[in-house]
C-alpha cells in the first residue's frame, strides 16, 4: 500500500490538471454604443457626428423662429429644420412633434460625393412629406440647451440610361436623439 | 514594496531559526522533521493589478478568483531546515460580460467611436514552479512551515481580446490583444500549518503569495494607440489551500 502512495498522488494531480484545463473557454462578447449627446442610427449602424451645429434663428420680418441642425461625420451628414411662424424674439422654442411636410419642417440625408472634381455633400435621396418627424421634448432657454428626437427616411430612385426606374433604395435615419445639446440663438435683424 | 519586506522577513526568520538550532546542536536530542510531499488544492485570488478591472490602468489583468492545486513538499537537509518546492496549477478565470462591456464603453470614448464590440476568449492558466529555503517549527503534532521561494511561472494562456470600433475611418480593422504563453520569473513566500495524523500522513492549511513581472502582451492591428494598450501583464496571487501530506 505504501508503495502506491506516490503514484496515486501524481495520478490525482494529473486528473485535476485535466479537469481544470477543460474549463469553459467560450467567447464573451459585449457591444457598447456611444453616449454622445447627438446621435442617430443610419441604416442600422450607430452614428455620432463629431461636428454638430444647432441654431435657433429669429426673423423679425416674418416673425418666424427656425430651429436648424447639421451633424457631420464619416462622409455622412444629417440636417433638419423646423420653422415656427408667429413667434416672438425669445431664445426658447415650442415643445412638440413636428412632422416633415417639405415646407416648414424639413430633413435631409447627405453623403460626400465626388462632384466637379471635388468632394461635396450632396443629398442622398429625397425626404418626402410624411417621411418622419422631429420631436422637441425639452428646452432650457437660459442655458440654451435643447433635447429631442428625430427619425426619417430618404428615398432614392435609380434609373437606367433610358430613364427607366431600375430600383428604389431607402436610407433609414432612426433613433436620432439630441440631449441637452447647446444651441446658438440669433436674431436676423 | 510591502511584498518584498514580507518575503525578506521570511528569509530572515528561516535563517535565524537555523542559526539558533545550530547553537543548540550539542545538547540536541530532538527528532527532526522528515521530508514530505503534499497534494493540495484551494482558492487562488488575483491581487493588485492582476485582479484589477480598471480600463485606465494598462496593467489591469481582469483575472478572477479561481482554483489552484498542485504538489509541494520539502526535503530536509539540516535538522528542520529544508529545501521547499512547489509545482502548482492556477486557473484565474476569464473576462466576464461586465469586463467586455466596460472595455467596449471605454474604447468607444477613447476613439470617439460610434460603438465598439469587444470579444474575449480563453482563460488565465499558469503553472508555478518554485523552490526555496524552508524552516519548520514543531509543536507536538503540529508543524509550522515557513518558506521563501523563487522560480518560474509558466503562463499557459491568457485571454485573447478582439476590439472592433465603428465610425472611425482610421481604425476600420479589428485589432487584437493576443494571448500570451511564456516562462517568466516569479517569487513568493508561504506559511503552512500541518497536523500529523500518523508517522506517515498529515493534513495542513497553507497561505501563499506569488508575484511576477508577468509576460509581455502583443497587440496587433492597431493603426494608432488611442485608449488602453496592454504591453505587460504583472501577476500576483494569494492562495489559501488545504493539503494532504505523505511523510517519508
Amino acid at each position: 500500500m505504501n508503495k502506491l502512495r506516490l503514484p496515486v498522488f501524481l495520478l490525482l494531480s494529473a486528473l485535476c490538471a485535466f479537469i481544470i484545463q477543460s474549463c469553459n473557454k467560450d467567447a464573451v462578447t459585449a457591444t457598447a454604443y456611444t453616449t454622445a449627446a447627438f446621435q442617430a442610427n443610419i441604416n442600422g449602424a450607430t452614428w455620432a457626428p463629431d461636428s454638430v451645429s444647432m441654431f435657433i434663428t429669429y426673423n423679425p420680418d416674418s416673425k418666424t423662429k427656425t430651429l436648424s441642425c447639421v451633424g457631420t461625420k464619416s462622409q455622412k451628414q444629417v440636417l433638419f429644420s423646423v420653422a415656427l411662424p408667429n413667434s416672438g424674439d425669445t431664445p426658447g422654442f415650442t415643445l412638440g412633434t413636428y412632422n416633415i411636410d417639405g415646407a416648414a419642417v424639413n430633413a435631409q440625408y447627405k453623403t460626400q460625393q465626388l462632384s466637379g472634381g471635388s468632394y461635396v455633400f450632396l443629398p442622398h435621396g429625397t425626404v418626402e412629406p410624411g417621411a418622419g418627424s422631429i420631436i422637441i421634448t425639452a428646452i432650457d432657454s437660459v442655458k440654451k440647451e435643447i433635447t429631442g428626437t428625430f427619425s426619417f427616411y430618404s428615398r432614392t430612385t435609380n434609373y437606367d440610361n433610358a430613364g427607366n426606374v431600375i430600383s428604389i433604395s431607402v436610407d433609414n435615419i432612426t433613433a436620432g436623439e439630441f440631449t441637452n445639446k447647446s444651441y446658438i440663438y440669433t436674431n436676423n435683424q | 514594496m510591502k511584498r518584498v519586506y514580507i518575503i525578506a522577513s521570511l528569509f530572515i526568520i528561516i535563517f535565524t531559526a537555523f542559526k539558533a538550532h545550530a547553537q543548540d546542536k550539542a545538547q540536541d536530542n530532538k527528532i527532526y522533521e522528515k521530508s514530505y510531499i503534499a497534494l493540495y488544492g484551494g482558492v487562488s485570488n488575483p491581487t493588485g493589478n492582476y485582479g484589477s478591472t480598471d480600463y485606465n490602468n494598462n496593467k489591469s489583468g481582469f483575472a478572477k478568483k479561481g482554483v489552484t492545486f498542485g504538489i509541494e513538499g520539502a526535503i530536509y537537509v539540516y535538522k528542520n531546515l529544508g529545501i521547499g518546492y512547489t509545482l502548482s496549477f492556477q486557473d484565474q478565470g476569464k473576462l466576464i460580460y461586465d469586463d467586455t462591456y466596460s472595455l467596449a464603453q471605454n474604447y468607444t470614448t477613447s476613439y470617439a467611436a460610434d460603438g465598439t464590440t469587444v470579444s474575449a476568449t480563453g482563460r488565465y492558466h499558469n503553472w508555478n514552479i518554485l523552490v526555496g529555503p524552508q524552516y519548520s517549527f514543531v509543536y507536538h503534532k503540529f508543524v509550522l512551515d515557513l518558506r521563501a521561494s523563487a522560480g518560474f511561472i509558466k503562463m499557459a494562456s491568457t485571454p485573447e481580446i478582439s476590439v472592433q470600433v465603428t465610425g472611425v475611418p482610421e481604425q476600420t480593422a479589428i485589432f487584437y490583444q493576443r494571448k500570451s504563453s511564456a516562462f517568466v520569473v516569479g517569487y513568493g513566500g508561504n506559511v503552512g500549518l500541518r497536523y500529523k495524523l500518523s508517522d506517515g500522513f498529515a493534513i495542513g492549511v497553507k497561505g501563499a503569495y506569488i508575484s511576477s513581472p508577468g509576460p509581455s502582451i502583443k497587440t496587433e492591428g492597431r493603426t494608432d494607440n488611442l485608449g488602453r494598450l496592454v504591453t505587460k501583464l504583472p501577476i500576483s496571487e494569494f492562495q489559501t489551500t488545504l493539503g494532504f501530506t505523505i511523510i517519508f
